[in-house]
């Protein structure tokens, strides 16, 4: 910092007790002429300020918008879910597979693949006829939401097992972004099916058998 | 120093240092900030607010009402535990049928080690085996594995000088399930014990402990983070608590109020409503202590004409009813609207568990 | 910098003597010191209302227009804007005309604009007491009394900067460098802050962000600078010695403007870690720069305080003011870092950094200006007619404002106490258990009313005073 020159104003130059309280009146306060510039305000400001990084470093959860919590650098990790959620993760991921015909909006093709969402045969009381249907396909005509369908699907006995079929029953009939909602599905129920069922030998089901099925 | 625009070109950057980053940088990361969804169901949190809780949040600022309460859940630690939830069963699990019980008891034994590694403050017994199972050509190599495993474990204790107590053991705590295996430790080893169990064929979970004087008094579940008041305009946070803070007001149990009292009738909601709009009539009503100032002026004390009015307020001490105006209404709509127990990704929130019906475990596993 | 500062003989010539420039300060400077401390009676007498309300609530009640809810902001808004930042207003003018050797640009159109600055005022507190307040600390004021309030503010600064370009002093005295930093801060922040609020919203807690931010501006850098530009004026000039230090003061003067805009936020909670960790930081760190400032000034005053303090009436204002400075900036820096922010937060002791700040620092130091200066533009004498007054009006003050700060921060502390410990009963203990320490806020609230009247009585027989003399009592 340059030192200052300090300017004399017109009236403190006045010498003299009178001139002095008269002045005084009159003067400004000016600057001190031998003041020289010290460190000592930046060195104490560089310490504190090491400790303020320190202190930001700690506690300001490493400038995030979702931290909240000054001792965390990341958003904390997920709670458990419920099992009826972490059961519809599972089904989410075990229907990528059927998303190629199916699509992932759960609308199929109109014509080709008929769809799930708002499907009767999907929402139907019991899982019954869903779970015969992902075991050993269907086949032949087929009305599904008031439009005939006249397609293939392959059966999945031998692909998917009890609690992957289970899941994916259960994520079909609870998806709530198609406005689906029924019961869930277990592994037991299916597995009791897959038992009771297992002289089929593949071979897929048709409309008319699956609607006899309770 | 002596040049004006030189201390006023100054002066604007440092404003500009500070605008920059106390007003710029929060818009940005918060600015986008929208409710998020509740899993497995089509709400979002927060919701936005009916209509009459909407009116109510003007009569909370008009009164002041911000003045002295704050509508923010502090926290002070978030930690991690581990609960165990069902022992499972892998190919390490024989099946301990006790004679005349009738009850299958099956006894897993790798979740007993992945529980002694997860708690080297507990002891581990080996359970006690009759030997004629014992003998059997399934059950046979699983206890021999067992016991080697033990050893392992043995030795890995003697190397980390992790002495084991025989008063508590890991299968006293897996007696009953659901079990708190860890509470509030690290997310590392929290994760570590999930694993562990999970691993070994049993079922666990991750809870997470919101903790602070706040939440333990029962004021909310977790902490409120800036996405609980994307929809507040103005946002009324509050600053001073000179009365209690409102923020779960909607979902607080009657025992957690400032003023507790006893839940008496079948519909909680509506007798909180009629105690939130007593304590609006006359605060020292329901809590003689408070230092609430009263709004009378919210209240009628001749029947008004229109039809759509409401129920009139039988008030303790006075046998002549008084009538709830509309701007009492909207304000009992807004603070019961004031909810915070659904866990959001930046503050998650672990549902207490409900210790299962104990089914009379006749052996421990 | 380092030539001489001779004026050239022309503009010397021109330079207007200390009595002319004071001359023309005469109308504007006279009717903000005037309007000024009549709302700090008004404001000190809501307060002390308001603050009875939280241990007496059957005070009052019954009527929406005057329930706490209203009150409180009302009476803090017209402590600040209608006191503190009125004030600020004439010292800015005073001290541009005194140091800068020049007349004020304008003096009726600065009257005027006074004038509607009160008008604004008015409109507002009786907006907020309507129900009208829009819920932001510090800018209550409902957008039809926010608006003029700018609008006058345009002109009072636009003139006064307008006075200090047209300064024949060219020279800028420390004190005008915090009065030009105020001025234009102001309604940098002011026009930030109700564009971000009142104007187009930010979302959610943005708002009570940017809100913390306009408000500790206010407080941190407008007022307390205005206040500092006082000190460092009657400073010096009491003790009769040049300052002590220009580095220093230039040091002090940049930290405290890049630091003091960060501070104030470090308890506000629902936000990202990082800004209650930054701002709790920046309250550290404002240490440096108020020490730097009020080493700088004790040691120009060394050796000659008691003296002066014996002598003369603004410097026992201006020393107490300079005190209570470096005792809220080390308050603020130890409650705002770490557990001592949790501990604190949400309770009345992180409440009275406003009432310290406003009352105490500024009003001291404001208060004390304007007894000197009134007396000046009236009576052309350094003190006000009567000693005794001038004596209450200080003692009353000092005691005032260390009343309400220590009455507010006991009772934070007992708030804390039970904050903290959850099995504690928070209606027995933080309620009840306050009420003693509140009556010491409301006995505070009504010194500093009786300090503000004090004022007022000296300043009505100084214009009597004035009034006979100037005009021989025709009028």
């Amino acid at each position: 910092m340059s030192k200052k020159k300090q300017k004399p104003s017109p009236a403190a130059v006045a010498s003299g007790p009178q001139a002095k309280a008269a002045s005084a009146a009159d003067s400004e306060p000016a600057v001190s002429v031998a003041s020289t510039s010290s460190a000592w305000p930046f060195v104490a400001l560089g310490v504190l300020l090491f400790g303020c990084f320190l202190y930001v470093e700690n506690t300001g959860g490493a400038f995030r918008a979702d931290v909240f919590q000054g001792d965390y650098k990341t958003p904390p990790r997920a709670a458990a879910k419920s099992p009826e959620e972490q059961l519809l993760d599972r089904g989410r991921q075990v229907y990528a597979a059927c998303a190629a015909c199916h699509q992932p909006s759960g609308l199929g093709a109109p014509g080709q693949f008929p769809p799930l969402a708002g499907s009767e045969w999907v929402l139907h009381e019991n899982p019954n006829r869903v779970i015969r249907l992902v075991l050993d396909g269907v086949g032949g005509p087929m009305t599904v939401k008031g439009a005939a369908y006249s397609n293939v699907m392959v059966p999945w006995r031998d692909v998917l097992s009890d609690a992957d079929i289970a899941a994916v029953a259960s994520f079909i009939r609870n998806n709530g972004d198609w406005g689906n909602k029924a019961s869930f599905v277990t592994p037991a129920q299916v597995k009791a099916i897959r038992d009771e069922t297992k002289d089929r030998s593949g071979r897929p089901w048709t409309a008319d058998e699956l609607l006899k099925v309770p | 120093m002596n040049h004006g625009p030189l201390i006023a070109a100054g002066a604007f950057v440092s404003l500009a240092c500070s605008w920059a980053a106390l007003v710029m940088a929060p818009q940005v990361q918060l600015g986008s900030l929208a409710p998020a969804p509740i899993p497995n169901t089509s709400d979002v949190h927060p919701a936005n607010r009916p209509g009459l809780a909407a009116q109510g949040a003007e009569v909370y600022r008009s009164l002041g009402c911000y003045q002295c309460h704050t509508r923010q859940v502090r926290q002070d630690a978030l930690l991690y535990g581990a609960r165990l939830v069902d022992r499972g069963s892998n190919a390490s699990t024989i099946n301990l049928e006790l004679p005349g019980s009738g009850r299958t008891n099956l006894v897993n034994f790798n979740l007993l080690i992945a529980l002694a590694k997860s708690r080297a403050d507990l002891g581990i017994t080996p359970v006690a085996v009759p030997a004629v199972l014992a003998a059997d050509t399934n059950v046979a190599p699983v206890l021999k594995e067992f016991a080697a495993e033990l050893k392992l474990l043995k030795q890995f204790d003697n190397k980390a000088q992790i002495v084991r107590p025989t008063s508590k053991t890991v299968n006293d705590l897996a007696a009953t399930l659901p079990v708190e295996v860890l509470e509030r430790t690290g997310p590392d080893e929290a994760e570590r014990a999930v694993k562990l169990i999970n691993d070994a064929g049993g079922k666990a979970e991750l809870v997470i402990y919101n903790l602070g004087p706040d939440i333990e008094r029962g004021w909310g579940a977790r902490r409120s983070v800036a996405r609980d008041f994307v929809n507040d305009s103005p946002v009324l946070l509050g600053s001073l608590r000179a009365g209690p803070d409102l923020a779960c007001l909607g979902s607080r149990a009657p025992e957690k109020f400032a003023a507790p009292w006893k839940f008496a009738s079948t519909n909680l909601a509506s007798e909180m409503e009629q105690r939130l709009l007593i304590h609006l009539y006359n605060p020292r009503l329901v809590a003689p202590a408070s230092t609430c100032p009263s709004a009378k002026y919210l209240f009628a004390t001749k029947q008004p004409e229109q039809r759509f009015a409401g129920e009139p307020l039988q008030v303790p001490g006075s046998d002549k009813p008084v009538y709830p105006r509309h701007d009492a209404r909207a304000l009992v709509a807004y603070l019961l609207d004031q909810r915070l127990d659904v866990g959001l990704p930046e503050a998650p929130v672990t549902k207490p568990s409900v210790p299962a019906k104990i089914a009379a475990a006749p052996a421990k596993p | 910098m380092t030539a001489p500062q001779t004026s050239p003989p022309a503009a010397c010539a021109t330079a207007p003597s200390a009595v002319a420039a004071e001359a023309s300060c005469r109308l504007p400077v006279l009717f903000f010191a005037f309007s000024s401390a009549t709302w700090l009676l008004f404001g000190a007498v809501l307060a002390l209302l308001s603050s009875i309300q939280l241990y007496q609530p059957t005070f009052m009640e019954g009527c929406p227009w005057v329930t706490y809810g209203r009150l409180r902001p009302a009476a803090v808004n017209s402590l600040v804007y209608g006191f503190a930042l009125q004030a600020a207003f004439g010292l800015a003018l005073w001290l541009i005309a005194r140091l800068g050797r020049v007349e004020l640009t304008n003096p009726l159109g600065l009257f005027i604009a006074g004038k509607f600055w009160n008008l604004a005022v008015t409109v507002g507190v009786i907006g907020i007491l309507a129900g009208d307040a829009t819920g932001f600390d510090l800018l209550e004021f409902p957008l039809y009394a926010a608006l003029p309030l700018f609008a006058s503010y345009a002109c009072i600064g636009a003139w006064a900067l307008i006075t200090l370009k047209a300064r024949t002093e060219r020279t800028l005295y420390v004190s005008l460098w915090f009065v030009l930093a105020s001025l234009l801060w102001f309604p940098w922040i002011l026009s930030s802050a109700q564009g971000l609020l009142l104007g187009w919203r930010v979302p959610g807690v943005v708002q009570a962000i940017v809100a913390g931010w306009f408000g500790n501006n206010l407080l941190q850098v407008v007022l307390i600078g205005m206040a500092l530009a006082v000190m460092f004026y009657f400073v010096p000039k009491v003790v009769a010695r040049p300052l002590h230090s220009q580095s220093l003061a230039q040091n002090g003067f940049w930290l405290l403007l890049l630091i003091g805009g960060w501070t104030g936020l470090s308890q506000l909670s629902a936000v990202p870690a990082w800004i209650p960790a930054v701002s709790g930081a920046a309250n550290v760190l404002l240490v440096v720069p108020v020490v730097v400032l009020t080493y700088n000034l004790y040691r120009t005053a060394d050796g000659g305080i008691a003296e002066a303090w014996k002598r003369s009436g603004v410097f026992r204002f201006v020393t107490v003011a300079v005190v209570l400075l470096l005792l809220v900036t080390l308050r603020n820096a130890v409650f705002g870092i770490g557990p001592g922010a949790r501990y604190t937060q949400f309770t009345y002791f992180a409440g009275a950094r406003t009432d310290i700040m406003v009352l105490g620092v500024f009003g001291l130091a404001a208060l004390g200006a304007l007894h000197y200066i009134v007396p000046r533009l009236t009576v052309a004498q350094d003190e006000l007619p009567s000693e005794g007054l001038v004596d209450l009006a200080f003692w009353a003050s000092v005691v005032g404002v260390v009343s309400v700060a220590i009455g507010y921060s006991f009772a934070g502390l007992t708030q804390a106490a039970v904050g903290a410990m959850a099995d504690r009963n928070f209606l027995g203990e933080a309620v009840t258990g306050v009420a003693g320490h509140l009556k010491l806020v409301t006995f505070g609230y009504g010194a500093i009313g009786i300090g503000a009247l004090a004022f007022l009585v000296n300043f009505a027989l100084a214009l009597r005073r004035c009034c006979a003399a100037c005009c021989g009592g025709v009028r």
